[in-house]
């Protein structure tokens, strides 16, 4: 018999083209408006009907951003490698299109000096904060509640201390990230490596324990539904008002192998914070590295944070300032 | 129990095959996928940067800390196999003349004996000119004549040679320095270094193109006039926990990072060959020693290029300087290609001991940096070291037993 399955599945979720209950004004107007397709390849893994897309205003100046951004820091990437086509797509994951000097601190720098780097930060933050503006009028559009667009602020909150707070904070723009794929990543090494070992950064702890724990909870509660799919359990809102066979045995499942379990409604909680505070408690980290710590290791053995190494006392402890100035 | 558990596996069986065969066209993307992992696994494998294993780890610290070498012991065995070491001519007397009485304008090598000078002039020829030999630097059997400029850069390199092997002994103690430690049978030693000019890149940050020299990653890689020659500032981490004016900034970081690179690449080690990489700026763990002596190393580099090379700048031909118009720079690759003592500690100053003789005539004349790390050296006072920004008292720091913080956190 075939299952109701989302993803590997042989039956494909399809039904015609539904413009289901009457959800308002603009909820109606928004969904009327576009077009939709079916695919059975979206089928396999999710619905198959594809739309209706609503873009609007923000979107649209939301995309025309984000595509001066994207076309700002790809051409400039091309122009350094001489406008060579093969080297742009051989040398492309070493590509980078830099913040400016430090020396020019939050002043405008030429274009080739940061300038450009400047302006495509400019283009791609608006085309976030748009993207979130959008994000939250579907959702109040839908009557629904504004948690997406929460979640998604937690993201920019760690993008925005990354590439403006804290930059404008340390007084330079030089203290930004470089755009690019392997730049950006020795960026994060060096960070790391310049305020003495991220990981005495205790809000760098914390948000890898939201990190792994949303993991973990994304794990657990994936696992939980699939494995009561067959009493019904993925309808989980009716499963909480209507307490049934699946909801029964997934919660008594968790209180006999740990005596707890969260609730149908609270595991999503769970999930939301945990996602939230992993990059919300990452940002304060950052933010805080240059501005109030400037080495974490030390501030680490300051507050008796870091284990000296076993027989340490036998090893010469001399001061990391030794040899400096070399 | 068997044949419950044959059952699981028939069902298994069954539902895998049935599912595999309801997946239909999804087979095609099944297909791409393993095509891909395919590539994936030929790109780790076969492309540079990756070593299959085995790994040889040798642990050099206390359990749980990372402090490990890890070699590929093929490409070690490798190595050693295709290497020259230094084949040194027969002992000669000490006896009779000196070298400075009967032969004219010998300016360097003046003390030794006839014998000894004669052999010392064929070993610089093996190491050298192998190919060329004598006339490689004097002209026309006119041994006295400087018309030739490899002559000139000989006798200043000999200059070099000994203020390497005797002011910097704290780096190369043991084993030495010859001619034959950076050229190997090459007129130009094989690893040396010029500033890039343009070239893939037109303007920026002087990361591409990526090089083995900084391990393929996005890092500056012109790095060694501002590191090995200027006196740029490799001590990017702060000494205190808090702010205090002291600034270094990612950008610097990104410069020594790259450095550290080319650092181990040069010697075949990983960082806590001389870090404990928890804290890379501190004088703490097993790497200690090897992390003193490459810092004398550094301050070995900017005496040698600065005072040394960079004086070479009207003796070498255009044809002989790097493309940025200046002679070529010496890195930790020219002498230690790979390998964490050149030659695998080869005591190659043993057969030339004229070349660890204190010589005056050339050098800086400054004294070893007297900040250099000392094992048990004052727990309370920062070094005064001449030249070293006075040490600002960080805010907060009543709580620490030092004077400094850094001494009071590090001592506890």
């Amino acid at each position: 018999m075939a299952e109701y399955q989302n993803i590997f599945t042989r039956v494909v979720v399809d039904a015609p083209t539904d413009p289901g209950v009457d959800l308002g004004r603009d909820g109606n107007a928004s969904r009327m408006s576009s077009w939709t397709i079916h695919s059975r390849w979206a089928g396999r893994i999710g619905d198959a009907q594809i739309g209706p897309l609503y873009l609007g205003w923000w979107g649209c100046a939301s995309l025309l951003f984000g595509f001066i951004a994207f076309e700002i820091i790809g051409l400039n990437m091309w122009a350094s490698v001489g406008w060579d086509p093969v080297q742009f797509i051989r040398l492309l994951p070493w590509l980078s299109l830099d913040p400016p000097p430090e020396s020019y601190g939050l002043s405008l720098p030429p274009l080739a000096q940061g300038g450009w780097w400047l302006i495509a930060g400019f283009f791609l933050t608006v085309s976030i904060l748009m993207w979130w503006v959008r994000v939250y009028r579907r959702a109040r559009a839908l009557g629904m509640g504004t948690h997406v667009a929460w979640a998604f602020a937690a993201a920019i909150w760690l993008y925005l201390v990354l590439g403006f707070i804290r930059p404008v904070m340390m007084g330079a723009w030089g203290e930004a990230v470089p755009f690019g794929i392997f730049p950006h990543l020795d960026w994060t090494a060096a960070f790391s490596l310049r305020y003495g070992n991220l990981f005495y950064n205790p809000f760098h702890m914390l948000s890898i324990v939201f990190l792994y724990g949303s993991v973990l909870l994304f794990a657990m509660h994936g696992a939980t539904i699939l494995a009561v799919a067959r009493y019904g359990g993925e309808r989980e809102i009716e499963q909480a008002v209507d307490r049934g066979t699946a909801a029964e045995r997934a919660a008594l499942f968790w209180r006999w192998t740990m005596g707890f379990n969260a609730t149908m409604e609270s595991i999503h909680r769970w999930a939301w914070w945990f996602a939230l505070l992993c990059p919300l408690v990452g940002g304060i980290g950052i933010l805080l590295s240059g501005t109030v710590v400037d080495n974490w290791y030390l501030w680490g053995m300051h507050h008796g944070l870091v284990t000296p190494p076993p027989g340490a006392d036998s090893v010469p402890q001399v001061p990391m300032t030794q040899g400096g100035g070399s | 129990m068997i044949r419950e558990t044959l059952r699981i596996l028939r069902v298994v069986g069954q539902r895998t095959a049935g599912f595999l065969a309801g997946l239909g066209a999804a087979r095609i993307a099944v297909g791409l996928g393993g095509f891909v992992i395919i590539l994936l696994v030929f790109f780790m494998l076969f492309t540079a940067g990756w070593d299959r294993p085995p790994m040889k780890s040798v642990q050099t610290g206390y359990r749980g800390g990372g402090q490990s070498l890890v070699y590929n012991p093929r490409k070690v065995s490798d190595q050693m196999a295709a290497t020259d070491f230094q084949n040194a001519p027969p002992k000669a007397s000490s006896g009779g003349p000196r070298a400075g009485a009967v032969f004219e304008n010998v300016q360097v090598l003046r003390n030794l004996s006839v014998g000894q000078f004669l052999r010392q002039m064929q070993g610089m020829a093996n190491a050298v000119a192998p190919d060329q030999g004598c006339s490689y630097c004097h002209a026309n059997g006119n041994y006295a004549s400087d018309k030739l400029y490899t002559k000139r850069v000989a006798r200043r390199m000999l200059q070099m040679t000994r203020e390497i092997n005797t002011k910097w002994a704290a780096h190369v103690d043991g084993v030495g320095v010859t001619c034959y430690t950076c050229h190997r049978g090459n007129n130009v030693p094989e690893n040396v270094w010029a500033n890039k000019v343009a070239g893939v890149t037109q303007e920026g940050s002087g990361k591409l193109p990526p090089s083995k020299e900084n391990g393929y990653a996005s890092l500056p890689s012109d790095l060694y006039h501002a590191y090995l020659q200027m006196d740029k500032s490799i001590n990017v981490q702060s000494n205190y926990a808090m702010p205090n004016g002291a600034k270094s900034d990612i950008q610097d970081t990104e410069g020594v990072f790259g450095l550290m690179i080319h650092m181990s690449n040069a010697l075949g080690v990983n960082c806590s060959f001389c870090h404990n990489s928890r804290a890379f700026s501190s004088w703490e763990g097993q790497g200690r020693p090897h992390k003193i002596r490459a810092w004398y190393g550094i301050h070995m580099l900017r005496e040698l290029n600065e005072t040394y090379m960079d004086s070479l700048a009207d003796t070498f031909p255009p044809s002989q300087k790097g493309p940025d118009g200046k002679p070529f720079g010496i890195n930790c690759e020219t002498c230690h290609q790979g390998v964490y003592k050149p030659l695998y500690g080869q005591k190659v100053i043993a057969d030339y001991p004229a070349l660890a003789v204190p010589d005056n005539s050339g050098g800086n004349g400054k004294p070893i940096p007297a900040s250099a790390p000392r094992p048990g050296s004052d727990k309370t006072e920062h070094p005064a070291t001449p030249g070293n920004r006075p040490m600002p008292t960080m805010p907060r720091s009543a709580s620490t037993e030092g004077s400094s913080p850094a001494n009071g956190a590090q001592g506890g």
